[in-house]
């Protein structure tokens, strides 16, 4: 078996060479056992690859995509890295929640008035106010969110698939700001921005829950 | 296309037909069941191409690419067809902006010194799939376009910028180091 040889088998074994080079390593092959059983290697190799078979991944990517096309069709920039205005730290905000970090009232829908009233039963439609200051309260925050997230669960079956995963990947997006920010403020509790981001970060869950429970209790 | 002949995308149904223009008409929810069908499809030519690490991501960016082209798909070909052309467009693109993380054999003779040993010592074998993200990055695209997909060496220099000889070159390259992986 020599290179001059060997380097043809793969050509050979997909008919690419020359009726006289394939008559030349044919005659070749009849008296070389190792440069056969190459051949017969490559063969199975290319056998092989033939026969891989497909297999999904071990993660589920829809939410990941269906966060990118609603973004696309809604013209929201999903994520903006705020890197280069805190260098030492990584924080992601998505665009609405720069914006939401802007008011200074969160104004919602049926999620809110439970948040305002503590009543059981929301009533759809109905528009009230919180008070910026809910956010900054752990207890009461706490709460809220417990109950948004109860009303949430009961009417899911109201909302679109699509729908669901879009509020799972954001609110996963916003507990992981806030995870990131009460880590730092462990560091720096005094951080003005710190401090300011955590607590409009907070707000923020708290109007995507009431606005989902919104729609959900819309649908019902 | 060539590589059909060989490893034909799925025949696409009515009610594939269905998804895909009501996909093409802002459809979520058609879209995530045309994702659903070719998912793994998909995600196998990335994991060949890109490796694992970078397979997943690359998968998504391929279905949102292919959500913001719908409109231009005629229906000349299959959904999956064009799907399939439109993953590899994606992935040989992504394949020079994306850092590799996995070791790569340097040249030939470490090839071969790998191949060797694992076909002497079977409780050192790589699976095949394992020992074909090890090829280096031209031998590998051109095996897993060649012998997995089914694709000719002159569309494969058109894909890859390269000439048919080069690309001969390295499907010889990466079969001769394979061959020792054939158990997996």
């Amino acid at each position: 078996m020599t290179d001059e040889w060997t380097s043809q088998l793969s050509e050979y074994l997909d008919g690419d060479l020359q009726v006289d080079q394939a008559q030349l390593l044919e005659a070749h092959l009849a008296t070389c056992e190792a440069c056969t059983t190459t051949l017969d290697e490559l063969r199975a190799v290319q056998e092989r690859a033939a026969s891989l078979e497909d297999s999904e991944p071990s993660r589920d990517l829809w939410s990941g995509i269906a966060t990118r096309i609603r973004a696309a069709h809604t013209g929201e920039t999903p994520v903006v890295d705020i890197e280069s205005r805190r260098p030492r730290r990584r924080f992601a905000f998505t665009a609405t929640q720069l914006l939401a970090a802007a008011a200074t009232l969160v104004v919602t829908a049926v999620g809110s008035t439970m948040l305002a009233t503590r009543s059981e039963s929301p009533s759809p439609g109905a528009a009230t106010v919180i008070p910026v200051g809910i956010a900054a309260s752990d207890a009461s925050y706490d709460t809220a969110v417990d109950e948004l997230v109860h009303a949430l669960d009961e009417h899911r079956s109201q909302l679109d698939s699509a729908t669901i995963v879009v509020l799972e990947q954001s609110l996963a997006t916003i507990d992981q700001a806030i995870a990131e920010a009460v880590q730092a403020l462990r560091e720096e509790p005094n951080d003005q921005f710190l401090n300011s981001h955590l607590a409009h970060t907070k707000r923020q869950k708290l109007e995507l829950l009431a606005q989902a429970v919104t729609l959900a209790t819309a649908a019902s | 296309m060539d590589a059909l002949t060989r490893r034909p995308v799925s025949t696409a149904s009515d009610a594939e037909t269905a998804d895909v223009a009501l996909a093409a008409a802002g459809d979520a929810r058609a879209f995530e069941r045309l994702y659903r069908a070719h998912l793994a499809r998909v995600n196998s030519l990335a994991r060949r191409i890109l490796g694992f690490d970078d397979a997943d991501e690359a998968t998504q960016d391929v279905f949102v690419r292919a959500w913001e082209k719908l409109g231009t798909f005629r229906g000349e070909a299959a959904f999956g067809t064009w799907l399939h052309r439109l993953a590899i467009n994606v992935l040989l693109a992504s394949r020079t902006s994306r850092s590799k993380r996995e070791g790569r054999f340097v040249g030939d003779e470490g090839m071969e010194h790998r191949a060797k040993g694992a076909s002497g010592s079977p409780e050192l074998r790589m699976d095949f799939e394992g020992a074909l993200r090890k090829l280096p990055d031209g031998a590998r695209e051109v095996f897993v376009l060649h012998d997995v997909e089914g694709f000719k060496h002159r569309e494969i220099a058109e894909m890859l910028g390269v000439t048919a000889g080069t690309s001969k070159a390295q499907l010889h390259r990466a079969r001769m180091s394979l061959r020792g992986h054939l158990a997996g």
